[in-house]
């Protein structure tokens, strides 16, 4: 980015002194263009699109909507699967393949709920200390956010989720409270290199705001970086759901989440081995999923706006 | 800066991220469930005797003072009593601990190997099926969860295929080395009890490879973007022109550089590493720290939490202080001090 006004000549900064729209919105064809000519990243959106899809309407399309709540036939539990139950039943009878797609609905909000909350905060966080870098509120900003990353996300994840009531609200928040620091370190480090383009210089000297400067200088400046990672997080806060229900600390049964059902039927194997792979299976396609389709704006973003 | 300082710098920064770490996770557990007292005799418990472990736990003074208590206790080493144990918690870290740490070790070292090995394999035959294969299988390996490979484990070798054991570090009947560092295969082998070494090793795969895949797979990939990149760089033809044999050309002025972004990611791949074993372990039923700390967690264990996020928090900052040095090894403008501030 700073080359963009380093060490040019003078004809060129008047040019650097406009503030740089966002390009994303006006080349949309173009990064489409860019994100499809991989075809991985496409896959990648056809799986999330599909995921998305089948959760929102998972009460027409699943064969047996009233299976994912307590509903209880022991005489069809532990069917294998068949063209009827497609992933087999449970030990209480459900259709395994209906609770699996209503249980992308609650892997959907988490990640929704988790990146919703923390991304505005981390990135308000981060923008503050990146303009005042140096002075003390950098300091307690990015002491407060080395402090909590100094355990990985998952295991203070599971301490504080453990020491709430166990349910999906709680995880959620459980996992918001460790995503935010990573927004806060990414935007901290970006707005901190902006913040001496000529252009906030240019903002600065005709008297514009802080605030100003901040929300309508600095950025707009940083929603690619911002855009990428959250399409790359999507996956692994959907990941640390599933592994807090998977020790029971998330959603509660009867409603079915993924972690839950694998830790439930592990408890039949190998007899019933269905019971916990199609759920596990599902966990492995939604990373997928969202990992490729993450990559792909990854690379559209670098490749093409620098 | 030179690497002396810059680690002294390191140093400092890590005691005041632990002390912070502390209240943190002081504020959680004390403030967060409501009454430790209620909570650790039970809701049938006459309300007398509550109120004497809350004088006992200093709960009736300002939270300010609390903390005070807690932290001069914890330096001391006394981190409380488990509600589950029934015993001081220093002593619960001090058994299980050593065998979480034996098993990250290995499955450490599993990932390193494997990692670097697929990375330069990959680099090699850029472009080639080999390149292609080791591509897909980490599409996989990155989005297969560590407690899903350690199901499917169970499940193949537990019940179909039984080759190695799935459960606990020992084969029951096996008797156990004297213990001198915790780590079974260590010890076994200072005590010369071959039979025990190689149980105990056999007992670390399953658990280490499902732990290790997920870092290996991103390594890789690292190690061979950057093996590519340097391909490029002139000082190799200039070697190559000096005539060096092109085996060392690879190992010391390609392999080398390269490896500076592979272990600078180390870090975080051994933090997440860690954070699967919370998972691995307690399928795998292995005794270590992380299956004690899920336990806790379950049963609202709130001084054994504490204690358990403690200790991981100064894992990291150790963990993260090695990385630093060996990248300052591996990288001259480091070990030199002549990189920028950083």
């Amino acid at each position: 980015m700073k080359n963009l006004s380093g060490g040019q000549s003078n004809s060129s900064i008047a040019v650097s002194l406009a503030r740089p729209k966002s390009l994303f919105w006006t080349n949309l064809g173009r990064n489409w263009y860019k994100f499809s000519r991989n075809p991985l990243s496409t896959i990648g959106l056809v799986i999330v699109l599909v995921i998305i899809i089948s959760a929102i309407f998972a009460p027409w399309i699943t064969p047996y909507p009233e299976h994912a709540g307590p509903f209880v036939d022991f005489e069809n539990a532990g069917q294998p699967p068949s063209l009827q139950h497609l992933c087999g039943t449970d030990n209480m009878g459900r259709d395994i393949f209906s609770r699996i797609i209503f249980a992308f609905r609650g892997a959907l909000i988490m990640a929704l709920v988790v990146l919703g909350l923390a991304v505005p905060l981390g990135v308000l966080l981060g923008l503050i200390g990146g303009y005042f870098q140096g002075g003390w509120i950098d300091t307690v900003i990015m002491r407060i956010t080395d402090i909590f990353l100094a355990v990985p996300p998952l295991i203070l994840a599971l301490a504080i989720a453990s020491m709430l009531e166990p349910n999906l609200m709680n995880a959620m928040i459980a996992v918001t409270v460790m995503w935010w620091p990573w927004y806060t370190r990414l935007l901290y480090g970006t707005a901190s290199s902006i913040k001496n383009e000529y252009f906030v210089i240019a903002a600065e000297l005709t008297g514009a705001s802080k605030f100003h400067i901040i929300f309508r200088e600095i950025l707009p400046n940083c929603l690619s970086p911002i855009f990428t990672k959250m399409a790359l997080d999507v996956g692994w806060v959907i990941l640390i759901g599933a592994s807090l229900s998977f020790v029971g600390l998330g959603q509660q049964p009867p409603t079915p989440a993924l972690g839950q059902m694998v830790s439930d039927g592990a408890r039949y194997m190998p007899t019933f081995w269905w019971m916990t792979i199609f759920p596990a299976l599902a966990i492995v396609l939604i990373l997928v999923g969202f990992n490729l389709m993450g990559d792909g704006i990854r690379d559209m973003f670098e490749r093409g706006m620098g | 800066m030179k690497l002396g300082s810059f680690l002294l710098r390191r140093f400092l920064l890590s005691i005041f991220v632990i002390i912070g770490l502390s209240v943190v996770i002081f504020i959680i557990a004390r403030v967060v469930p409501g009454d430790p007292a209620r909570m650790a005799l039970g809701p049938r418990a006459p309300e007398d005797v509550v109120q004497t472990l809350r004088q006992e736990m200093h709960l009736d003074k300002p939270l300010p003072e609390q903390y005070f208590y807690w932290i001069k206790g914890v330096f001391r080493g006394d981190f409380g009593h488990s509600l589950v144990s029934k015993r001081p918690v220093l002593d619960d870290i001090k058994e299980y601990f050593p065998a979480t740490m034996e098993l990250a070790i290995f499955a450490g070292i599993l990932m390193v190997i494997f990692a670097i090995l697929l990375g330069v394999l990959a680099a090699q035959y850029k472009d080639t099926w080999v390149d292609s294969l080791i591509r897909i299988a980490s599409y996989f390996g990155v989005a297969i969860p560590a407690f899903v490979v350690a199901i499917v484990f169970m499940l193949l070798f537990g019940f179909y295929w039984p080759i190695l054991p799935v459960l606990g570090r020992l084969s029951p009947g096996m008797i156990p080395p004297r213990t001198i560092t915790g780590l079974l295969t260590l010890d076994s082998l200072i005590e010369g009890n071959f039979p025990a070494f190689w149980d105990a090793f056999k007992h670390m795969i399953l658990p280490a490879v499902a732990l290790s895949l997920g870092g290996l797979f991103q390594e890789a990939r690292i190690t061979r973007s950057s093996m590519i990149d340097n391909m490029r760089k002139d000082f190799l033809a200039a070697e190559r022109g000096y005539g060096i044999p092109e085996k060392i050309v690879m190992f010391k002025y390609l392999l080398k550089p390269s490896l500076i972004s592979t272990v600078s990611i180390m870090g975080l791949d051994f933090a997440s590493l860690l954070s699967n074993a919370f998972l691995v372990e307690l399928i795998f039923n292995w005794p270590g720290i992380s299956r004690y700390g899920i336990n806790a967690m379950l049963h609202k264990d709130l001084d054994a939490i504490s204690a358990v996020i403690i200790v991981f928090g100064v894992v990291f900052v150790v963990v993260n202080v090695i990385v630093d040095v060996i990248v300052g090894l591996l990288d001259p403008r480091i070990r030199l001090g002549t990189a920028r501030d950083m």
